[in-house]
């Protein structure tokens, strides 16, 4: 068969309309680079493509406009802590670092007090940053809240966990936590298509037993399934290795 | 050309994680983007969320867009019915509801509710192009569109199609292919073929 006679089955093949064999032999040719049938078939595309300039446009909503930028902001917010968590240690180190030599300075220079005072702005502009990324979350039009409760058994922590499913943003905030035992984290897991364990972070425990991690929903998660929050001794465990504290269920979707 | 030409440009910004751009993009395209999902979806909240979905992966992946391969509006509308369709071949394994599901005559009453696109420029840029498909779809006879559009907006199989119609499916399948065959000339013009 010559390219010229292949210009049919392309049409067809680009409005998925061709079958095996036919179809097969053509992705075959394809895949082996000819420059005139790849050509063709990216005309064909764009003639199908315009098929659907038969329906008249429709203004598309704002609402939709305005999460994907809510969506955009809160991705880059979540990436920059991400940044920071994975050379985790060492940027931070450098951070406290630069701070301290900073900090060094200003004590010979000023004394103490300014140390103090830029350290507590540094948190406080990152607490407020998180607080408004989990804000965007919670406030959402499309938020889910999912109830988390403990096993009982003495164990008294309990909470929300917040997903903004246009986003995919996810929040997560429990109180009366007991401060994991030392050298453990908390770690917040999903359940995957297949029902395995999907990671979601680790979250921060202040010392009054607030819990909270904000983070992006994996992609593959089950919506119907689990979500458990497991004491672990490896900040990094792709399993969890202990029973939950925290337990509930997507379900709704 | 010249809107191709500022639509690669828009797609190599977004790349760049340039939102602007794909704001850009969005209101360059998002009317027909969500016009496409409507007509399959035929469900305002389940075309809004494909219209996001299609413009999230537009920035998730923009940048293993190939501007050989197509312009981005090909790109949008190709991902758009994809995704539209597999929803709705996703909720028709769901509830099984293939033989209820109503005929594609409803849809423009469907869409009767919703605001047509008020965007000037983009309707400049496409009313040619209407017209262009327009008159190609006009083309075909009444029981070739009917099949084109099955196939095309609501995603049915041949079977589903020769079910639906009530005609044999080698009938369908042999009139789809003439109908679309008809519709290249129609759009692109014959096959060296086809000329001599």
């Amino acid at each position: 068969m010559t390219c010229d006679e292949r210009r049919d089955a392309l049409f067809l093949l680009a409005a998925e309309e061709l079958e095996a064999p036919e179809r097969d032999e053509l992705r075959a040719h394809l895949a082996d680079g000819c420059p005139r049938c790849l050509g063709a078939l990216a005309e064909a595309q764009a003639a199908v493509a315009k098929l659907a300039l038969e329906i008249e446009p429709v203004t598309a909503p704002e609402s939709v406009r305005r999460a994907l930028a809510a969506r955009i902001a809160l991705e880059s917010r979540l990436a920059e802590p991400a940044a920071l968590e994975a050379p985790a240690r060492g940027a931070r180190s450098g951070r406290l670092r630069t701070a301290l030599a900073a900090g060094l300075a200003a004590v010979l220079a000023a004394g103490a007090t300014v140390l103090v005072t830029q350290i507590r702005v540094m948190r406080a502009e990152r607490d407020a940053e998180t607080r408004r990324a989990a804000l965007d979350v919670i406030g959402s039009p499309y938020m889910h809240a999912i109830d988390l409760k403990g096993p009982g058994l003495g164990f008294q922590g309990h909470g929300h966990l917040y997903w903004d499913y246009h986003s995919g943003g996810c929040y997560l905030r429990a109180t009366a936590m007991r401060a994991p035992e030392p050298g453990k984290v908390y770690v917040l897991w999903f359940t995957d298509a297949d029902g395995g364990p999907l990671r979601g972070g680790v979250l921060a425990v202040s010392p009054d037993g607030e819990a909270t991690l904000l983070t992006e929903m994996p992609r593959d998660i089950d919506v119907t399934g689990a979500v458990a929050v497991t004491e672990e001794a490896n900040a990094a465990a792709l399993r969890p290795s202990a029973d939950a504290v925290l337990r509930g269920e997507l379900q709704t979707f | 050309m010249a809107e191709s030409r500022d639509d690669l440009t828009l797609m190599e910004l977004v790349a760049r994680r340039d939102a602007a751009a794909l704001d850009a993009l969005y209101l360059r395209h998002g009317s027909l983007v969500f016009a496409l999902c409507l007509r399959i979806l035929r469900n305002h909240a389940e075309a809004e969320e494909v219209l996001q979905e299609v413009f999230w992966e537009l920035w998730r992946s923009s940048s293993r867009y190939a501007a050989e391969r197509g312009s981005a509006r090909v790109y949008l509308v190709q991902l758009a019915r994809s995704r539209a369709l597999d929803r709705v071949r996703l909720r028709r394994r769901r509830e099984t509801l293939l033989a209820d599901a109503g005929g594609p005559s409803v849809i423009a009453a469907e869409l009767g509710g919703e605001r047509r696109a008020s965007n000037p420029l983009a309707a400049a840029l496409s009313g040619e192009e209407h017209q262009q498909v327009r008159a190609a779809l006009h083309v075909l006879s009444e029981s070739e569109r009917r099949a084109v559009t099955l196939s095309f907006f609501d995603g049915l199989s041949h079977a589903e199609i020769a079910a639906h119609l009530g005609e044999p499916l080698g009938t369908v399948k042999t009139r789809i292919r003439r109908a679309l065959l008809r519709l290249r000339n129609a759009l692109v013009g014959p096959s060296d073929g086809e000329k001599r």
